[in-house]
């Protein structure tokens, strides 16, 4: 087991401020994925953590990242309801609400292939899923992780992570495929 | 997975998970060999995976603070909550398991009624209250105590967890020493054969014989009781609730339910007390 973990769940507070440290990106993206707006993501973000570190005593064995995805998650549901409406899905609202910049300092993201309209497009397509595809879909293809994580992350089955990636994944396709030509040329579908 | 064979075209689940590479190495294999050879199968797994990679291309956008908690919420941790919690919970049903059992090994015991022990119920009206709610008194209407009565009926019908929270409406009534009120809380448990037993165990071994001054409170118990055994209020000297009090094995077991009733009694509080603190954190 992590040691961080088990000296955070003997009530050590600093070393479960190293775990928020290494996890923070990760959940106020996954949150920002979900919520569709960055100081709503920030909000749920500090919300989750504070909760995870609640509920700590009710993590069993050493899977804390996909736990604590979860407590996010459901904290974004519970915005989400709170809300009464799905995250902003008008492309308007998108821009208005301001897409993230990468900070001046610290490294940036990887050379940004995905600019203007495009970019607008899948953030705009990926909003519009059912909620349970698009967080299976941002866990796996945004986040990284596996279905075995991605499953303890929303509490489901393995065949069901499947068939949600599965099914998100190809109406996402759908969705771009009808302007091929925002797509990058090396994306674009052979003729 | 499904898949099987190269002839056979993968479905999309599976060219999905073949993207992610979440396939046993069989099917992965065979996928593979199956694209090679399939264009419409190949084309629609590029555009899978091209939609993979233009997620993962999103750009990641770095928080605007740190959400380092402040040592103040280290206060308000509770301590790994469900393992210590459990034993709290779970007490209460233990204690009024055994308290039950012994019961109803005195009443197995009692074979016979003996005119000496009707002096039983004459104890004092704490008790008497205690041991008929403990009965889980269904007729609380035609009593005097209608307080307690009420209570007791307001409180959920079970033990263990439901147990737990009933003391929080009331914690007041509860104590080390059987009061009135506390043991209805076990609500729903002794069957209707247990009543004059529960009447004796819940009494202090060496209760003292109360004189019918207050007349209500000893109809109190034998009233209820009968009541429930379809007796009238007068039939009452027929009632024996056990075997004579100088045998010293029924001393004994009276001994060790009273201390099983003050076990529940003492589990129950430190239950709703661990409740109540754990609740008070999240």
């Amino acid at each position: 087991m992590d040691d961080r973990l088990r000296r955070a769940r003997e009530g050590d507070i600093a070393a479960f401020n190293e775990l928020v440290l290494e996890h923070q990106g990760l959940v106020v993206n996954l949150c920002y994925r979900l919520l569709g707006q960055r100081q709503q993501a920030e909000d749920a973000a500090q919300e989750a953590f504070i909760a995870a570190w609640r509920g700590l005593g009710g993590l069993r064995g050493d899977i804390f990242r996909p736990w604590l995805l979860r407590i996010a998650a459901n904290a974004c549901k519970d915005e989400l309801r709170r809300r009464g409406r799905r995250p902003s899905t008008s492309l308007d609202d998108a821009l208005e609400d301001g897409m993230p910049e990468p900070p001046d300092a610290g490294p940036q993201p990887e050379p940004v292939l995905l600019q203007g309209e495009l970019r607008d497009r899948i953030e705009v397509a990926l909003r519009e899923l059912p909620d349970e595809q698009r967080l299976a879909l941002v866990l796996c293809d945004i986040e990284g992780l596996d279905y075995v994580e991605i499953a303890t992350a929303m509490g489901t089955s393995l065949g069901t992570v499947k068939s949600r990636i599965a099914r998100g994944r190809a109406r996402l396709r759908d969705v771009l495929l009808r302007e091929p030509e925002l797509l990058p040329t090396r994306f674009r579908p052979k003729v | 997975m499904l898949f099987k064979s190269r002839s056979h075209h993968p479905t999309e689940e599976e060219l999905s998970a073949y993207i992610d590479g979440e396939l046993a190495s069989g099917p992965m294999t065979s996928i593979a060999q199956h694209l090679r050879g399939c264009e419409a199968c190949a084309a629609h797994s590029d555009s899978l995976g091209t939609t993979k990679s233009l997620l993962a291309e999103l750009p990641r956008f770095e928080p605007s603070r740190s959400f380092v908690l402040s040592p103040e919420l280290a206060r308000e941790r509770p301590r790994p909550a469900a393992p210590r919690r459990s034993p709290f919970v779970f007490a209460p049903a233990v204690a009024l398991t055994v308290f039950l059992a012994l019961v109803a090994v005195d009443l197995s015991s009692v074979s016979d009624s003996s005119p000496e022990s009707s002096d039983r119920l004459a104890m004092p009206e704490s008790a008497a209250k205690a041991a008929d709610d403990a009965a889980g008194a269904p007729v609380p209407a035609a009593r005097d105590v209608t307080g307690q009565a009420a209570s007791s009926n307001s409180l959920p019908p079970t033990g263990g967890a439901g147990g737990e929270s009933q003391t929080f409406g009331a914690p007041a009534t509860i104590s080390p020493v059987p009061s009135p009120g506390q043991p209805g809380r076990t609500a729903g448990l002794p069957p209707a054969t247990g009543q004059p037993q529960a009447a004796g165990a819940a009494a202090p071994p060496v209760a003292p014989a109360v004189p019918q001054a207050d007349a209500s409170s000893d109809g109190v118990a034998s009233s209820t009781a009968t009541e429930r055994q379809g007796f009238s209020p007068s039939d009452t000297d027929s009632f024996r609730p056990g075997v004579a009090a100088s045998d010293g094995e029924t001393d004994w077991l009276r001994l060790l339910q009273i201390g099983a009733f003050v076990a529940f009694v003492v589990s129950l509080v430190v239950a709703a007390w661990s409740l109540l603190r754990s609740k008070g954190r999240t």
